[in-house]
């Protein structure tokens, strides 16, 4: 396991090198802060919960674009050949490349603090506990997203691809939500255990129910499970 | 040491490596030597367990890599053909990393560093971004890479590939010195570099190892057999006479072009074809213009072995192209 830290350390400090994650920082704290001011200013409501919902949308698209190139590069360029010679599993790979990825999804998140200070500053009877909740919970879902986000990355080696795929899988869990109202009653538990905007309701709600985490926590490790399977038939590094 | 026992490698229909064995053991450089698309990268990507083998086993230091993965893959170091590096990161960075992979920590790390960065010249680089460096040093940073951590096992997938020429001896230099305590595996489709370095000689060509030699003796057999060129200028040639006198003569080349004449002639490397062609020349007042022996060189054994065996069997040409060097012919009296 601390393979997996050396990697996502690495992962991590790579990126924030690069130019363009402060752009994508940018462009999502620009838009997370027009919805906001607009239901500050305008509705008068001092709480985050369009805020959760439109960071959620942005999550969809944020984080297939983040998690595109984690092991597709790998493969394409031939690191992952010279990354093969070292002592290390394939599961610490995926696991370091997701650690990594969910890190830029936080310091993305922890940026709309500062929305939050404002909310401080110019609302009255904020419920802190709701936010919280409603931070965590986000902050889970977008643990499943960057790990179906690898998953789609080891599956294609190329990243446009890989980031198609990603945005369907995440866009398929997003938009079950909007089934529910149509669907025959007797299908409705499944579709809202499938639905993760069902999951995180009660986030919102200020409710933690362990049900919701373990549901967010297994999808993440069985997604991330699935990418070590996935490497491991493509014959890559199969026997660690 | 490394064993490999009737490894093979199937992708889809097209057998790239068919049941190959060998064993390599310590202190010994082998050449690995092959046209394009022979099977030389499969065969290395098994060794190092990228890649899976459709059937065989290999053992390094009499483990078995599937069973000890992690424990075996600790003794070796390995250049891929493609030397890919992450470009984003400084050489230091990098090689910090792959040292940290490889559970170097840092007291180590630095101690391997020195010596490593001076023995492959990366002292003027090491703070640069491996983006930005030209491909001579990039291929020695993947050098560098493969001898971080001190593995008793080099396995280098074309080393010198796209250096120059002093850079190439450099890096000749530096094989030679580590084989003399190391396993060293090196492929290379170029001949001379192979003759340069090893002790040993493996051609695979179609998946298979057709040979697998000493260099010395690989050397002496191929020159069994003496070939001698002339050019000259002669009313009457008698080559029925010289025939009489040594049996074993082949006429390779018998071609008039104006007024000169160019012959070629070989027979076994222990008579003296030199003295008796002379004598005869003298007898029959040939005016020659040059005589020469004409040694075999390895790399026109490779050629024609790998293109013979193709024209054998020429009807699944894909997995065997080969690129013709150009022979050289070493003269080696005039």
């Amino acid at each position: 396991m601390s393979k997996a830290f050396l990697i996502a350390n690495k992962e991590f400090m790579v990126a924030l090198r690069t130019v363009a994650i402060y752009f994508i920082f940018a462009i999502f704290l620009g838009v997370v802060g027009v919805i906001f001011s607009s239901t500050l200013f305008k509705v008068g409501r001092a709480d985050l919960r369009s805020l959760f919902s439109v960071m959620h949308l942005i999550f969809l698209f944020y984080i297939p674009a983040l998690t595109m190139g984690t092991l597709a590069r790998e493969k394409s360029s031939g690191t992952f050949e010279v990354l093969s010679v070292s002592p290390i599993r394939l599961s610490s790979v995926v696991w370091g490349k997701f650690l990594a990825s969910w890190a830029l999804v936080f310091i993305a998140m922890a940026l709309t603090l500062f929305y939050l200070v404002i909310l401080v500053i110019f609302g009255r009877g904020i419920d802190f506990g709701a936010i919280a909740c409603g931070y965590l919970g986000l902050l889970l879902i977008g643990g499943v997203y960057t790990s179906v986000g690898i998953f789609a990355s080891s599956i294609q080696s190329n990243q446009v691809l890989a980031f198609v795929l990603g945005l369907g899988i995440c866009a398929l869990m997003y938009i079950v939500q909007f089934m529910i109202p149509i669907i025959p009653p007797q299908f409705l538990r499944i579709f809202q255990f499938i639905s993760i905007d069902y999951h995180y309701q009660n986030f919102q709600k200020g409710v933690v129910d362990s049900r919701d985490l373990i549901y967010l926590l297994s999808l993440m490790t069985g997604f991330n499970i699935l990418s070590e399977l996935k490497l491991k038939s493509q014959n890559l590094m199969s026997e660690r | 040491m490394i064993e490999v026992k009737n490894l093979s490698r199937k992708f889809g229909e097209l057998v790239a490596v068919n049941d190959i064995s060998f064993k390599i053991g310590s202190g010994q450089i082998v050449g690995f030597l092959g046209p394009n698309a022979a099977g030389k990268t499969t065969t290395l990507r098994m060794l190092i367990g990228y890649l899976q083998p459709t059937s065989g086993e290999i053992l390094i230091n009499g483990k078995s890599i599937f069973t000890h993965p992690l424990e075996s893959i600790r003794q070796i170091g390995y250049l891929p053909e493609s030397n890919a590096l992450y470009d984003e990161m400084s050489v230091y960075d990098y090689l910090r990393y792959m040292g940290s992979l490889r559970g170097l920590d840092q007291a180590q790390f630095e101690t391997r560093l020195d010596f490593v960065i001076d023995k492959c010249g990366l002292k003027d680089v090491i703070s640069q971004i491996i983006g930005t460096l030209s491909k001579g040093y990039r291929q020695r940073t993947g050098l560098t890479q493969a001898i971080l951590h001190d593995p008793p096992i080099l396995i280098l997938d074309e080393p010198t590939n796209g250096l120059d020429p002093n850079q190439i001896f450099d890096i000749r230099e530096l094989i030679f010195e580590l084989g003399s305590e190391k396993t060293v595996l090196i492929s290379s489709h170029i001949m001379q570099e192979i003759q340069a370095v090893s002790d040993r000689i493996m051609i695979i060509n179609r998946g298979s190892i057709i040979i697998d030699e000493d260099k010395e003796l690989l050397v002496t057999q191929l020159n069994n057999r003496k070939q001698l060129v002339l050019e000259l200028e002669a009313g009457k040639l008698a080559l029925e006479e010289l025939i009489a006198q040594i049996p074993e003569l082949e006429i390779h080349r018998n071609e008039q072009i104006g007024e000169e004449l160019f012959l070629e002639l070989s027979a076994p490397a222990d008579i003296d074809l030199k003295r008796l062609v002379g004598e005869h020349a003298r007898k029959h007042k040939w005016l020659v213009l040059s005589m020469f022996i004409r040694r075999h060189s390895l790399e026109e054994v490779f050629y024609n072995l790998t293109r013979n065996l193709q024209k054998e069997a020429p009807e699944d040409s894909e997995a065997g192209e080969i690129e013709p060097e150009e022979t050289s012919n070493e003269v080696v009296e005039a």
